[in-house]
């Protein structure tokens, strides 16, 4: 993210914290992706992902008085995505087996077929991966690994200790070697 | 650091190009922790970025119209130009409840509490602070008494309210009035 888009985010975070509905509609427009990403990889279900995607911007809409900066606002928007999600799955609403990655979920429209193909193959390895792994040990990963999230930001984002924390990433990268070495993955 | 360590280390590090000084300087001399980099590395491109997922047009427009419509169905989280009256509201409320109960508690004449009643004729009937002493018969009043139960059509209501009166109070009635069949 340039500067320039997170000064953007943060004066739209301070319109949005007035209830300048209009701001929120612009940050919502900026991180349903990144958010939706997250739900996606984690559930593996469209509708659903969408459905918690949607539901995480609401409740920060409602809880924005809750965000007092200590994070940035992106990593306190996927920690309330993180427990909306977390939730869903313990509820036991989850698929028990990951197919191919529905086309459009994901716009490959932009790229030529050899690379929509590439990352379709890519997509579903992710969820293959993904799902293998039990719920926390996955959004460990999916916040250390895609979101880039400091293991300390983690640990408060999941309620979980420092150490754990880290002991779960390392069990989800050994499994991934396992992983790769059975499928055949280069 | 041994190979132990520097593989935890690696672990802990997976997806990320900054290593701490020290396991670099192990990796430079050991070749086995070298392939066991690469390996990650690779596993780590493999899965790509969060860049590679890109909502669709339609998804990304009907997410955002449905929280839209979410939120504005919902009351807005910041102050309202107003919401320095609410303590004021509530300390009203509170002084008219407390107002309330104090008026209620305490002595205080109501309207036609004491009201003074009379018959048509202008004769004091009812005395709201009454304390004529029960000996005294008001002769007025028994006289009135007599006059508007003593006929034919008022034999019950008569007899109803001389049911409550004393011998004593009949003895008086007989020897100072014509009361006839009443008695």
């Amino acid at each position: 993210m340039t500067d320039s888009h997170k000064e953007s985010l943060e004066s739209l975070v301070a319109k949005a914290r007035t209830g300048d509905s209009q701001a929120f509609s612009t940050i919502v427009r900026q991180l349903m992706n990144q958010i939706a990403a997250l739900t996606y990889r984690m559930t593996g279900e469209r509708e659903s992902a969408l459905d918690l995607a949607q539901d995480t911007f609401v409740s920060a809409w409602e809880n924005l008085r809750g965000y007092r900066g200590e994070a940035s606002f992106t990593n306190w928007i996927y920690r309330i995505a993180t427990n909306k999600t977390l939730n869903y799955l313990k509820a036991g609403a989850r698929r028990e087996t990951v197919g191919e990655l529905p086309d459009e979920i994901i716009d490959t429209t932009a790229v030529d077929p050899e690379k929509r193909l590439a990352r379709k193959e890519l997509a579903g390895r992710v969820l293959q991966f993904m799902h293998n792994l039990p719920p926390q040990q996955r959004i460990i990963f999916e916040l250390r690994f895609y979101k880039g999230m400091p293991f300390e930001e983690i640990a408060r984002a999941t309620d979980r200790a420092l150490g754990t924390v880290k002991t779960g990433y390392r069990e989800a990268v050994k499994k991934l070697r396992n992983t790769a070495s059975k499928k055949g993955w280069q | 650091m041994d190979c132990a360590c520097a593989r935890e280390i690696l672990q802990l590090s997976f997806g990320s190009d900054d290593l701490p000084k020290e396991l670099q300087d192990h990796l430079q001399d050991c070749q086995t922790c070298q392939a066991y980099r690469d390996e990650l590395a690779r596993l780590a491109s493999g899965l790509g970025s969060d860049n590679d997922f890109v909502l669709s047009d339609a998804d990304l427009e009907r997410s955002v119209r449905k929280v839209d419509n979410a939120i504005k169905a919902r009351r807005p989280v910041s102050a309202t130009p107003f919401t320095w009256l609410r303590p004021l509201a509530r300390v009203a409320a509170v002084l008219l409840i407390v107002g309330a109960l104090y008026s209620s508690r305490t002595d205080f004449d109501w309207p036609g509490q004491n009201a003074e009643v009379s018959d048509t004729s202008g004769v004091k009937l009812v005395d709201g602070r009454d304390d004529t002493p029960e000996e005294e018969m008001d002769e007025g009043f028994v006289s009135i008494l007599i006059d508007d139960y003593s006929s034919s059509g008022y034999f019950e209501a008569g007899e109803a309210l001389l049911g409550d009166i004393s011998e004593e109070e009949l003895e008086y009635l007989a020897e100072n009035f014509e009361v006839g069949e009443l008695l």
